[in-house]
């Protein structure tokens, strides 16, 4: 692959950092975000690479989406793995629950997000990373098994974007 | 309206609006016993939750209040704080706190006027299936969304809940290089998608109730612009009045059936939001947003709490323009390296402010210690402020609607379409008095 040729890509994490691993998508998207201003990982090239931390915004994604760009999410997920495992898959890969008309200005949730982007055709510009929570409550902070696996994460995320066009 | 009418309606989870409030009407014999618009959102308690940190958190704190006015509450926290233990902050950090405040404003306004309100306007229960009839409005609303998020994170450093604001300044401040993107960006794909959203509304114009009610209307008014990052409390029925008098203004009671307090000042209730500031400040518009207004027929004082969202889209010229305006003189005399001010000595003090977010005027009010320490605070939300006009409006709107001869389910949505057109951040609302027995 020739590196200037990249396409453009966000990584966007999604999350509430109030609610211990609901926030591990923003905490990891601000770790990364370290790792590009240090200079400590130089991704593609001449690649336009967005860092955004999205919060519970989850509709940033369809519109990243919708711009071109090619998009990583990653967020907390209850997949029925091992608390920290991570799963990467598409939109189409995944029966999610959409609400039909829950839209807020807080919380277009996931899975409204994910049908706005496969209802405008980008679906297949779009990857979802989910990570295992273990403990959703109140407070700062990742339980002690997704803390241990942060750098295993972020490496993964680092291969996807390396595997983007 | 017949004598005879009965009619209940129970909307039990309003959508499309943040937090949850439930619409009861009852009407029995032709008379309005019940038209409530119900906040049954638990109480969040940050005033009491920041008593005793340190003045440096504050602003991150409340930001927490809201996930769409995050900017809003940091603007606000931090001018009430900076007050308090008098700090300065220079030229400089003033113009690019208002570019940041403009940044949220838009993305605000957008996601309400496509996201929220457009569907009603449209016939589909939400944007998915107009994704699929009219995929490239979605795709410009999701554009224009996107600059937006763009311009709050390379000024605030996210694009909700910003991390480089704090007392006296910023901790990082953009390049020209990143403020030269956002006036090229503003300028060459907002204004075209934005003239674009007006020529779309103005097809949708016709769809908004034509309901109107006499009220009062309040919002910052600042004597050489538009209201937004700072002025005194205007009202269109009392006139100006210092920040420091908020209290006066917002009048807070409790009602049996909110957990959100509700306002009134000069009549029973006032609302706030772009109305609110349209209302008051309409002369101070800026041109291409004169024009919007003049195109979708508004011009003061407009009492159709529907047309809010038509208010919300001249609001979003007014602040492209505006954004403009302060990026060619920040680019022309370059950002210069300065640090956030940090006071020589601190003592005890109180600071009351307000600017005004994209739901209405907001407060808030702190006193500290001579350690910089929170030892009261009072935060009152622009939803707030409109519930009891929300009401008010409910109750002139069912007989309105029973003249018509709508039927119940058109009745229904009109009701929610009606709460929808305030925008509301219910769960923002709800705070609770801070009492303090007598031994």
């Amino acid at each position: 692959m020739n590196a200037t040729q990249a396409q453009p890509a966000s990584i966007i994490g999604i999350g509430n950092v109030e609610k211990k691993d609901d926030g591990v998508g923003v905490l990891l998207v601000e770790a990364l975000r370290e790792e590009l201003e240090a200079g400590t990982w130089a991704p593609g090239g001449t690649r336009d690479l967005a860092l955004v931390s999205a919060g519970t915004d989850s509709l940033l994604a369809a519109a990243h989406a919708a711009s071109g760009r090619w998009v990583i999410l990653v967020d907390a997920a209850r997949m029925g793995l091992a608390a920290g495992e991570c799963r990467m898959f598409s939109p189409g890969d995944a029966a999610l629950a959409a609400r039909d008309s829950g839209l807020s200005p807080h919380d277009a949730d996931l899975a409204e997000a994910l049908s706005l982007i496969t209802t405008l055709g980008c679906g297949d510009r779009v990857r979802i990373l989910g990570i295992q929570s273990e403990d959703m409550g109140d407070g700062r902070g990742l339980s002690r098994r997704l803390q241990a696996r942060l750098a295993e994460m972020q490496t993964r995320i680092k291969e996807e974007v390396g595997q983007l066009p | 309206m017949s004598k005879a009418t009965t009619l209940r309606i129970e909307v039990p989870y309003v959508t499309r609006v943040e937090g949850h409030g439930n619409i009861v009407i009852d009407m029995r014999e032709g008379k309005l016993v019940t038209s409530h618009l119900e906040v049954v959102e638990p109480p969040r308690y940050f005033e009491a939750m920041i008593k005793g940190f340190s003045y440096v958190d504050i602003a991150l704190i409340t930001s927490r209040i809201c996930g769409i006015c995050s900017v809003g509450h940091q603007m606000t926290s931090l001018k009430a704080t900076e007050k308090a233990l008098r700090i300065p902050v220079t030229d400089q950090t003033v113009v690019l706190r208002k570019l940041l405040t403009y940044g949220a404003t838009m993305q605000s306004h957008l996601l309400h006027i496509f996201f929220l309100a457009a569907p009603d306007l449209l016939g589909v229960p939400s944007v998915v299936p107009l994704a699929a009839s009219h995929p490239d409005v979605v795709k410009m609303a999701l554009r224009m969304k996107k600059l937006s998020n763009d311009i709050c994170d390379k000024l605030g450093g996210r694009t909700i809940h910003p991390n480089r604001l704090v007392p006296g300044g910023f901790t990082k401040l953009p390049s020209t290089a990143e403020l030269t993107w956002i006036r090229d960006m503003l300028a060459n794909q907002m204004v075209p998608d934005a003239k674009a959203s007006l020529e779309l509304l103005k097809t949708l114009a016709g769809k908004f109730p034509a309901f109107e009610r006499e009220t009062e209307y309040v919002g910052l008014r600042d004597a050489a612009e538009y209201g937004f990052y700072d002025g005194q409390i205007a009202s269109t029925d009392t006139g100006l009045a210092p920040v420091d008098d908020y209290l006066s203004i917002t009048n807070e009671f409790v009602v049996p059936h909110s957990t959100a307090k509700h306002c009134r000042h000069a009549r029973s209730s006032y609302f706030v939001g772009a109305l609110g500031r349209f209302n008051n400040n309409f002369d101070l518009l800026n041109p291409l947003a004169r024009k919007a207004a003049d195109e979708l027929g508004l011009k003061p004082i407009v009492k159709n709490p529907f047309l809010n969202s038509a208010a919300q889209l001249v609001e979003t010229f007014h602040v492209v323009e505006e954004s403009l305006k302060l990026l060619d003189q920040l680019i022309a005399r370059g950002v210069r390296e300065e640090k956030p001010v940090v006071p020589d000595k601190l003592r005890e003090g109180r600071g009351a402010e307000a600017t005004e977010v994209p739901r209405g005027i907001l407060f808030h009010d702190y006193t500290y210690d001579n350690r910089g320490q929170v030892v009261k605070a009072n935060c009152i939300i622009p939803t707030t402020q409109n519930t009891q006009s929300i009401d008010d409006d409910m109750k002139e709107l069912v007989p309105w609607m029973i003249n018509k001869g709508m039927t119940q389910e058109q009745m229904t949505l009109t009701l929610e379409m009606l709460v929808r057109a305030y925008d509301p951040c219910i769960s923002c609302s709800v705070h609770f008095l801070d009492v303090e027995f007598r031994k």
